[in-house]
């Protein structure tokens, strides 16, 4: 069962690694992405999913258009930039750090 | 996204909130394509206006945040390289400050119009001629009885004002053996009621204080002059000063603003024409300029076209007195002739020597 609020933080990171795969996504595409991937373990919820996409945007990571999907309903998707593939390989080796000293820890107390 | 984006975000905020709803409502549409109904979407999504809310911030503050980050970026710069970043600082603010001056030296003294009533309709009449060198040369010069000559012959049409050059004379006031220095100009009596101007106290001179040679000794000041050398006393008026060999009364204050006809020079005390002394009637003694108000209805070009006739007749008489000169001379002296320049802006010597070097500007 998905939790709120499970990202701990990883959100950023999540988002540039779906975009690094699958570029051209929407908001609600990387929702069900990470639900799906994360095996309906994580969650990204509106009020921080877009809000960080705009937070990215601003950045520099991701870039925005619009386009008009077969339906004929526009959407905002995003692709990665060369700054946020930059980005990419920083935020995922902090965070392999960070989980392998989180991992340590509990492997040594 | 680039510099112009953000900027252009902080001010174009209507588009940005219609922007992120779009967003909003094309991830509704999509959840309920993807078979949630309306309902749970839209409680899933939250309040629209907080999201909004929240990602505008996020753009405007992140605009604001690359600005500082921009500041800081470009402090350092300035810092790493003080002396060209002094020198750059310098330059600039020389250039600035130049251009701010040359554009005011413009307005002041090339630009901005009398301030009287309908400077537009102001001419000034200029001898146009080939000087010696084989160049064209202008002279705005003009004797009394030239400029009598012209004015008959637009009796009625055209109003004609003799205004000398401004000079320096030397004022002295009862007690005084004291030498004062005072900016003067001989004028036609006319030009105060001509120029719509009013006395900030007393009375200005009129027609009748300029009809017979040496007798109004009368003088107007200055608001400037009034308030330099006197303090804005009201007692003034009425008091005289003797300046050459006339003792001349001052009958009044000019209101505030006029100061002259010539921009760069300010002008303390106007006299009529009649008391400038024997040279008004020497007609080759060319110490006043002949400017004409040009009535509406009228061109330039009509009157001067009627000027042609009495100056043709002065130049005629003039050959005759120059004896001793070239042929060639001679025929210089009779091609000149009379055009109209505008005097909206006044005229003086000044305008003619910096206009070229203001310009350049």
């Amino acid at each position: 069962m998905p939790k709120p609020d499970s990202l701990q933080g990883s959100l950023d990171l999540l988002v540039l690694k779906l975009l690094s795969r699958r570029p051209r996504l929407h908001g609600y595409a990387m929702m069900s992405a990470i639900k799906d991937w994360s095996g309906d373990v994580l969650r990204a919820e509106e009020g921080t999913l877009y809000p960080a996409l705009h937070r990215m945007e601003e950045a520099g990571w991701i870039r925005a258009e619009w386009i008009t999907k077969e339906t004929g309903r526009r959407a905002r998707v995003y692709t990665l930039t060369a700054a946020g593939k930059k980005r990419f390989s920083v935020e995922e080796a902090r965070w392999e750090a960070v989980t392998a000293a989180v991992n340590q820890v509990l492997r040594t107390v | 996204m680039s510099i112009w984006s953000r900027i252009a975000n902080v001010f174009r905020a209507d588009r940005l909130r219609s922007e992120i709803d779009e967003e909003l409502a094309s991830h509704l549409s999509e959840a309920v394509e993807m078979g949630q109904t309306p309902s749970d979407a839209r409680k899933a999504l939250g309040s629209v206006l907080r999201h909004r809310e929240a990602s505008r911030d996020i753009r405007v503050l992140g605009w604001l945040d690359s600005l500082r980050a921009d500041v800081i970026f470009g402090w350092r710069q300035l810092r790493k390289n003080k002396v060209s970043s002094a020198a750059a600082v310098l330059s600039l603010a020389l250039a600035i400050g130049s251009c701010t001056a040359a554009l005011w030296l413009i307005d002041a003294l090339l630009l901005r119009p009398l301030p009287v009533t309908n400077p537009e309709q102001l001419y000034v009449v200029k001898r146009q001629s080939i000087g010696d060198d084989g160049k064209p040369q202008v002279g705005e010069s003009c004797s009394y009885p030239l400029f009598r000559m012209m004015q008959a012959s637009v009796q009625g049409q055209a109003q004609f004002l003799a205004i000398s050059y401004a000079e320096r004379a030397d004022p002295t006031y009862d007690s005084g053996q004291e030498t004062e220095k005072a900016y003067r100009q001989y004028v036609s009596g006319g030009i105060f009621e001509s120029f719509g101007l009013r006395p900030a106290a007393g009375r200005l001179l009129t027609e009748a204080d300029d009809l017979t040679p040496g007798a109004h000794p009368y003088a107007v000041i200055s608001h400037d002059y009034w308030t330099r050398r006197f303090g804005q006393d009201l007692s003034v008026v009425g008091r005289t000063f003797r300046m050459g060999l006339n003792l001349y009364e001052i009958i009044g204050i000019v209101g505030k603003g006029f100061t002259g006809t010539e921009p760069g020079t300010i002008i303390d005390v106007f006299v009529p024409a009649m008391m400038k002394g024997q040279v008004i009637h020497q007609p080759y003694s060319w110490w006043l300029r002949a400017f004409v108000r040009v009535p509406p209805g009228l061109t330039a070009q009509a009157i001067r076209d009627r000027l042609d006739t009495p100056f043709r007749a002065f130049q005629d008489e003039r050959t005759k007195t120059l004896t001793g000169i070239s042929e060639e001379r001679r025929m210089q002296v009779l091609r000149e002739k009379v055009v109209l320049v505008s005097a909206a802006s006044g005229m003086s010597g000044m305008q003619k020597n910096y206009r070229l070097a203001l310009s350049s500007f």
